[in-house]
């Protein structure tokens, strides 16, 4: 099955799940991410959009919030953009690019006739203004600077051409590049205003620029008349056909469904999953969850504790594990089900890295041979008088946890569920008090899974240190051919799973509403962020 | 009396200065790391790498000893300078004064709907004493004081955004944005104002002057203006008082409902991400208008009482 058909079938799947769920009358399909025939695009309209929190600051440099990106895809352009279907790179302000074999040295041949919203051109010095100044130590940077964390040095040898200098070979570069948060701002607002003031002034290349920013209330951008350097992968050239975008920002998941079912917005982002098959029903809404890339929404096993250090207790749960329930009543099957590590909109996602599926009397059997047996009669299996007890340590937005509970549990695990704010469960993370924690992240290209599977790393939460794996990971990601590192990311996965250092669950897409005027909106690779350079208004 | 404020005034520095000592240790004996709740963001979408940790942990001081930490912030303050915000990367003192407008737009509208229907209520069923109206009051006074304000909020936003579509379900600026948060916050608050102003009344009602203003034959409506009403004041403003402060930082609910991002929310938001100097300068903040608050009531029940002199 190739690639596309699988996002195609993903996206019926939920389809279908939800209409299962709810036996209501079909919606519509999910809203086309290419715009319709120009005959029927009008001009005008102003777009509303509901985010959940205030993004903060409008300085991608210092940003670290990710649904900033909704409104930084409108304003900035970075380099590159990577294809969701193909997860091809394409040109957006780079036309072109070139890579020394050895793969640390990047020429990016920049677009010509850019201008900033303020005016001043965009050229290879400012696009190496942008690099420096990210990576500037003395910059209190935002985690924008990650994304760009392999690059050593940035020159630039003629007006349009930009070198990128890494420390070591990075196959990952230009998706890190394709990120809102890299899309190149003005570096003269940036001198005249500084750095937190630009967040007032914010000046980038993109076809909607800043009209007033109400600080933890609403940012409102309106159309660039100068843009004309659409890239040939976006629907039109020229202007944007929006009058105006404003974001606001509404906490509430209730309230947030319910301005979108007023109209007082046009999009809504993040809908909980028990509204949706309702607002599936309304005539006057569109609900769209295309699949995300990245790792699955699953659980991370703690392999330095007991009883989770012991392999066949973590295989035991990977086989007592029912996901197809766990994603119908959680999730009311808006996220779907997986085996796989990565989900499967990933690029060099491997469908042979399914080893388990829900088969209770084989995670029975496994527990037998190792000895562990139930011998009080209390349902929960011990080995020496220890009875197997898990601590599965969440927050509160992780839904489903007693469902784990007591599927575990039929099979002899004990599961005890500590539930914690976000910083109770990163201090639990790093100290490794938990057993299993549930994690997953967005992410485009697959190389982020170092930062999840190296030794060390904060964000390895599983406590993994497993020289093979590591050795494939920066294999992979050294990789510069895409067979080659589909062919060493696949060994990942297996690894991954045969250890069972992370026991997926779901696929975790968004679910964005709008009304149904809305049209051509484009999703990034990782299904969760917009561009609304071809998005109009029908009438 | 300028004596009197001048010296409660001074009296509100120690106390200030205790609430931030109490608040910033207190928030470093919590678990959690702002560095790694930024960086680390719980969307998981952004990875970060141990040196950015470190290099971030180096940049915010967050590596120095506690009492290092805590005399640079306090220097800061001498200076007027409540730091930058981890999170949000602007300036703290900014963001109070973005926030505050929404939050004391909502305190005094909430206030005025509490206070009106509260002292109706409270006046109508202590005139009407154990009829059929008393009941009906109270019954509604305890439905205001027992339902929860979020749930107030939705049936409103249900009937009059949703079905009616009147009204605007959220935002700030405008009357038509501030009718509905402010009928949940004033209902709520009028519950209390209610029993306490009907308590007051049926008290005053039963002293001895009124008696006497009666026998001389005055008119009802007089006695009630000039000699029960102002009799009553005084509890009911102690009570106004303390609810105005508690309003200011307790509207977080009724805030995230109607989407107004105030002062309480920026709080929310800033103890979750652990952003340090966010909450010690809200909290400080907080703790002076309060001690602020507290000396205003108190200066004022001289306007109500005479025979109350401050020296």
């Amino acid at each position: 099955m190739s690639k596309r058909t699988l996002v195609f079938a993903s996206v019926m799947m939920v389809v279908v799940l939800v209409l299962a769920a709810c036996g209501q009358t079909a919606p519509a399909a999910p809203a086309a991410t290419q715009p319709a025939p120009a005959a029927q695009i009008q001009r005008g309209g102003d777009l509303i959009m509901a985010l959940v929190t205030d993004v903060g600051t409008l300085n991608p440099h210092l940003s670290s919030n990710a649904a900033t990106m909704n409104i930084f895809y409108q304003g900035l352009e970075p380099l590159v953009w990577i294809d969701p279907q193909t997860k091809q790179a394409k040109g957006w302000l780079a036309t072109s690019w070139d890579v020394s074999a050895d793969g640390k040295e990047w020429t990016f041949q920049l677009r010509q006739g850019v201008k900033f919203h303020d005016g001043t051109p965009f050229n290879a010095a400012a696009a190496k203004w942008n690099f420096d100044h990210l990576l500037d130590p003395k910059l209190q940077a935002g985690a924008a600077r990650n994304f760009v964390a392999s690059v050593a040095r940035v020159e630039a040898p003629a007006e349009y051409t930009l070198k990128l200098f890494l420390k070591s070979t990075d196959a990952g570069l230009l998706d890190s590049l394709h990120y809102g948060h890299i899309g190149m701002i003005c570096p003269e607002a940036v001198k005249q205003f500084g750095d937190t003031e630009f967040a007032n002034h914010f000046c980038g290349t993109g076809p909607y620029k800043l009209k007033e920013l109400v600080a933890g209330n609403h940012v409102t951008f309106v159309r660039n008349e100068e843009y004309n350097w659409a890239p040939d992968w976006m629907g039109h050239q020229g202007p944007g056909y929006l009058n105006s975008i404003t974001w606001r920002f509404i906490t509430d998941d209730t309230t947030r469904t319910a301005v979108l079912e007023t109209g007082e917005v046009n999009v809504a982002v993040n809908l909980p999953a028990p509204d949706v098959t309702r607002l599936m029903a309304n005539k006057n809404l569109t609900i769209m969850s295309p699949m995300p890339s990245g790792v699955s929404q699953g659980l991370y096993m703690n392999v330095t504790k007991w009883p989770t250090d012991d392999l066949v207790i973590r295989q035991a749960m990977a086989w007592a594990a029912d996901r197809e329930t766990f994603s119908k009543v959680a999730y009311f099957g808006i996220w779907p089900p997986t085996s796989t590590t990565l989900s499967p909109n990933t690029l060099c996602y491997s469908k042979e890295s399914e080893i388990y599926r829900y088969d209770p009397a084989k995670a029975k059997a496994l527990l037998d041979g190792a000895g562990y047996k139930d011998t009080n009669g209390d349902g929960i299996r011990e080995k020496d008088g220890k009875p197997i007890k898990v601590l599965f340590i969440k927050e509160a937005s992780f839904l489903g946890a007693e469902l784990i509970q007591s599927q575990f549990r039929a099979v002899g695990i004990d599961v005890e569920i500590q539930e914690v704010s976000a910083a109770g469960r990163q201090d639990a993370a790093s100290k490794g008090l938990h057993n299993i924690m549930p994690g997953g992240t967005i992410s485009g290209d697959p190389s982020f899974m170092n930062n999840y599977f190296m030794t060390g790393s904060p964000l390895n939460v599983a406590k993994v240190s497993d020289k093979e794996l590591e050795k494939l990971l920066l294999d992979a990601k050294a990789a510069l051919d895409v067979k080659e590192r589909c062919k060493l990311f696949a060994a990942v996965q297996k690894r991954i799973m045969e250890n069972v250092y992370h026991l997926p669950l779901v696929v975790s897409p968004s679910t964005i509403g709008t009304r149904k005027e809305v049209q051509g909106i484009r999703f990034d690779v990782t299904g969760w962020f917009m561009v609304l350079y071809d998005t109009y208004m029908q009438r | 009396m300028l004596g009197y404020a001048l010296r409660r005034l001074l009296w509100g520095i120690p106390v200030a200065f205790s609430i931030a000592v109490f608040v910033f240790s207190t928030l470093h004996l919590v678990p959690g790391d702002p560095v790694l709740m930024l960086l680390g963001s719980s969307s998981g979408l952004f990875n970060v790498t141990p040196e950015l940790i470190e290099e971030t942990r180096q940049q915010y001081g967050l590596n120095d000893p506690l009492p290092v930490q805590f005399a640079r912030w306090a220097g800061n303050l001498l200076r007027g300078d409540l730091g930058l915000s981890i999170r949000i990367k602007r300036p703290v003192t900014t963001l109070i004064l973005e926030r505050i407008p929404p939050t004391i737009e909502l305190t005094l509208a909430g206030m005025a709907v509490g206070t009106l229907l509260g002292f109706g209520l409270g006046l109508i069923a202590a005139l009407k004493r154990d009829s059929w109206v008393d009941t009906l009051c109270m019954v509604a006074a305890l439905v205001g004081v027992s339902m929860p304000s979020f749930w107030f909020g939705f049936l409103l936003i249900f009937l009059f955004s949703l079905t009616l579509a009147w009204l605007p379900a959220t935002g700030y600026g405008g009357l038509d944005r501030l009718i509905l948060p402010a009928i949940t916050l004033g209902f709520a608050l009028s519950a209390v104002t209610a029993r306490l102003v009907r308590a007051a009344v049926i008290e005053v009602l039963a002293q001895e002057y009124v008696t006497t203003a009666r026998a001389k034959g005055l008119r009802e409506t007089v006695i009630l203006y000039r000699h029960v009403l102002k009799n009553v004041m005084i509890p009911v403003i102690t009570i106004l008082g303390v609810q105005f402060g508690s309003l200011l930082s307790g509207s977080v609910i009724i805030e995230a409902v109607f989407a107004r991002q105030g002062i309480g929310q920026l709080l929310v938001d800033a103890i979750l991400a652990k952003d340090f100097p966010v909450v010690q300068g809200v909290t400080l903040v907080m703790a002076i208008a309060y001690v602020l608050l507290n000396i205003l009531v108190d200066i004022s029940y001289p306007l109500f009482d005479p025979r109350i002199l401050y020296k």
